[in-house]
């Protein structure tokens, strides 16, 4: 059994969770989201984000719009759409549930 | 030092050195390839692009002059690499990729190593394309030609002239690449197709700038069908193509080589004959100076191109494809120079008389036989090598030629005359004369026979000019010549005098042992006597028709016995 693989299976699971969550908070810039992220101490490459960005966006779950910057071409801002909205919802009560339940395990497991 | 070059990257002007454009261009190809297969992959790829562009574009405000290869490396390292991508994002189910696919990998081709060279950077190369240390191959190289004489430097010389140095940051970056194994092979192979894809479609741009140009509203659909159709189609055929053109390579290389390995075991008949056909040395270094040159100079020059075409390395120095033409050239002018002096040296021809004093025989009767013996200067030489079905025999130091033609004629006076013509061809009639004088050739007579030896030999040192022997023997008036048959089976003989001198008869085969007899008919012709049929008439018959073709004396079995 790979560690890393099992570390890395379990960050993909929750990498869009977190990722909407952000985004829930308020629009977004990518540089922004991986900034929060590593704030959380959840680092993650560039280079995933933006294909999961899409991936999103073409669920219909963000959407985005360009909004000029300063230094240079204009940024493309990623905001929830409704069905994003529920799909959050969702997501979110299955990692309550999930999270009560993972708990509660380790608990018992570390009590015994 | 370093060139600076600007490119334009997701609408910003970036000045970037060459070598890390080179690795921000393979990095930017290979997301381009991952993500490739993916809905939405080219959004991707450019939202990747402005944020590097951003990323850049900061460096650039904080002072930097330009982008450097560690800049590059660092975006690499934020961003992330395709490998990299897998463990950490989610996959959509459809994205089955395989690790090869998109590796972030330089194009790999085999240049000379300017950086690490003993002689010509070939093994240094070597060492780069398959990630030895280039030590390795110098020693082989090394053990490989002393072991094999210096065959082995013409495999070097072929990588020395097909590959060139790897000069600029870019043609460092592929000669250095990846290990070669199979899926880099195969991503290769892909990116082969990819760029061809490239090429057409900057085709297919050029005639879009071309149309609008000149202010021609195309329809959007009609330029689009006909676009995808030529690229699909330019795909296609330069594929065709590329690929017929190494198979042909690959069948001409063949030919080539079993020619070339044809003439090398002939070389085993050639070599002891090259005294006898060339005047001197000179035109034996040409011949095989230009067989050399001609057989050589395709094999070299197709192994170069599939060289080139296995290693992916581009085009070599300029001076190659000319020098090996004007190589070639060299060979075919020789040849022709050579095949002009052979056609030269047989322009003349002559022949020379020598009549024999043949002996009366006392009952008016000759025989003719084939002689036991040749020609030949020492008789213990026992090394004979014969060629054209033993027509050409060498032993040690003489030449035998079984080139003996028999003419009977009708002789002017009351007894047998035999005279001896020796025939050759020359440059001049002078030296057609001395090539007929180095014929060596001696009948000889016991009582009523005659013996004419199979062969003529060529003196010692002198070459072959077409000569031939032409022994005339003259047949008097109510005298007969008997003619042993193993002399038709031997030599080619004339008795009718309705041909003209050139003419004779191929050699007959006769099975039987036995002798015919012939005389003067009385209209001057030279036949056979008119004689009682044999009494195995049958086989005599099948024996006739077998040889209607030929105005010549019939064999007559039991007709008579030798002499004693």
């Amino acid at each position: 059994m790979n560690i890393d693989n099992t570390q890395s299976q379990m960050r993909k699971g929750v990498l869009e969770f977190c990722i909407l969550s952000i985004i829930k908070q308020g629009e977004a810039y990518p540089s922004d989201i991986i900034e929060k992220m590593k704030e959380a101490k959840l680092d993650i490459l560039e280079g995933t984000l933006y294909p999961l960005l899409t991936r999103l966006k073409n669920a219909e779950l963000l959407t985005y719009r360009w909004v000029e910057s300063s230094s240079g071409p204009p940024r493309k801002y990623f905001s929830m759409t409704e069905k994003g909205e529920v799909f959050y919802k969702e997501l979110e009560s299955t990692w309550n549930e999930l999270a009560n339940a993972v708990h509660q395990l380790t608990q018992n497991s570390s009590t015994i | 030092m370093k060139k600076i070059i600007n490119i334009n990257l997701s609408g910003r002007l970036i000045p970037i050195e060459d070598s890390a454009y080179e690795v921000l261009r393979q990095y930017l190809d290979s997301l381009k390839r991952y993500f490739a297969k993916e809905e939405g992959g080219d959004e991707i790829v450019t939202d990747i692009e402005a944020r590097i562009a951003e990323l850049f574009n900061d460096k650039l405000k904080n002072g930097a002059h330009c982008i450097t290869d560690a800049d590059v490396e660092v975006v690499k390292l934020s961003m992330g690499t395709p490998e990299q991508f897998d463990d950490e994002a989610p996959k959509d189910q459809q994205q089955a990729f395989t690790g090869a696919d998109y590796k972030d990998r330089p194009r790999k081709r085999f240049y000379r190593d300017p950086e690490d060279k003993v002689v010509s950077g070939v093994c240094g190369g070597l060492g780069a394309y398959f990630n030895i240390d280039p030590v390795v191959f110098r020693i082989i190289f090394t053990l490989l030609v002393l072991g094999s004489f210096g065959a082995a430097a013409i495999v070097y010389i072929v990588l020395w002239i097909s590959a060139p140095y790897a000069e600029t940051a870019a043609e460092k970056l592929e000669m250095r690449g990846e290990r070669v194994d199979l899926n880099n092979i195969r991503t290769t192979v892909q990116e082969e197709m990819h760029n061809v894809k490239n090429q057409f479609a900057k085709a297919g741009n050029d005639i879009r700038n071309f149309s609008q140009g000149r202010g021609r509203q195309i329809g959007n659909d009609v330029e689009r069908f006909f676009l995808s159709f030529f690229r699909g189609l330019g795909k296609v055929i330069v594929a065709i193509t590329k690929s017929f053109f190494i198979f042909f390579a690959v069948v001409i290389l063949f030919c080539l080589i079993v020619a070339g390995i044809a003439l090398i075991v002939s070389s085993a008949a050639i070599l002891p004959l090259q005294h006898l056909v060339f005047a001197n040395t000179t035109q034996v270094v040409m011949f095989w100076g230009s067989a050399g040159l001609l057989l050589g100079i395709p094999v070299l020059a197709l192994v170069i191109f599939l060289v080139r075409k296995a290693t992916g390395a581009r085009q070599s120095a300029r001076f190659i494809a000319p020098t090996l033409a004007f190589l070639w050239i060299i060979g075919l002018v020789t040849a022709a120079g050579l095949a002009s002096s052979f056609v030269k040296a047989l322009r003349r021809s002559t022949m020379t008389t020598e009549v024999f004093n043949v002996a009366q025989p006392k009952s008016g009767k000759l025989l003719v036989k084939v002689a036991d013996k040749d020609y030949i200067y020492h008789e213990d030489e026992d090394v004979e090598f014969g060629i054209f079905d033993e027509d050409v025999r060498i032993t040690g130091d003489t030449t035998v030629i079984n080139d003996i033609r028999i003419r009977l004629e009708k002789s002017n006076t009351d007894s047998f005359q035999v005279e001896v013509i020796r025939y050759a061809k020359g440059r001049t009639t002078a030296e057609a004369r001395m090539n007929a004088e180095s014929i060596a050739f001696q009948l000889s007579q016991q009582d009523s026979i005659l013996y004419i030896p199979r062969g003529f030999g060529l003196r010692e040192g002198s070459r072959y000019r077409v000569q031939r022997v032409i022994v005339v023997i003259k047949v008097p008036k109510g005298k007969s010549l008997d003619v042993d048959n193993e002399v038709y089976r031997v030599f080619s003989f004339r008795s009718h005098s309705k041909y003209d001198d050139d003419y004779f008869q191929d050699r007959i085969w006769h099975d039987e042992d036995g002798r015919s007899s012939l005389e003067v008919a009385p209209d001057g012709e030279i036949r056979e006597k008119d004689k009682p049929l044999p009494a195995n008439k049958d086989s005599l018959e099948t024996n006739y028709k077998y040889h209607s073709s030929f105005n010549i004396a019939l064999p007559a079995p039991n007709s008579e016995s030798e002499p004693a």
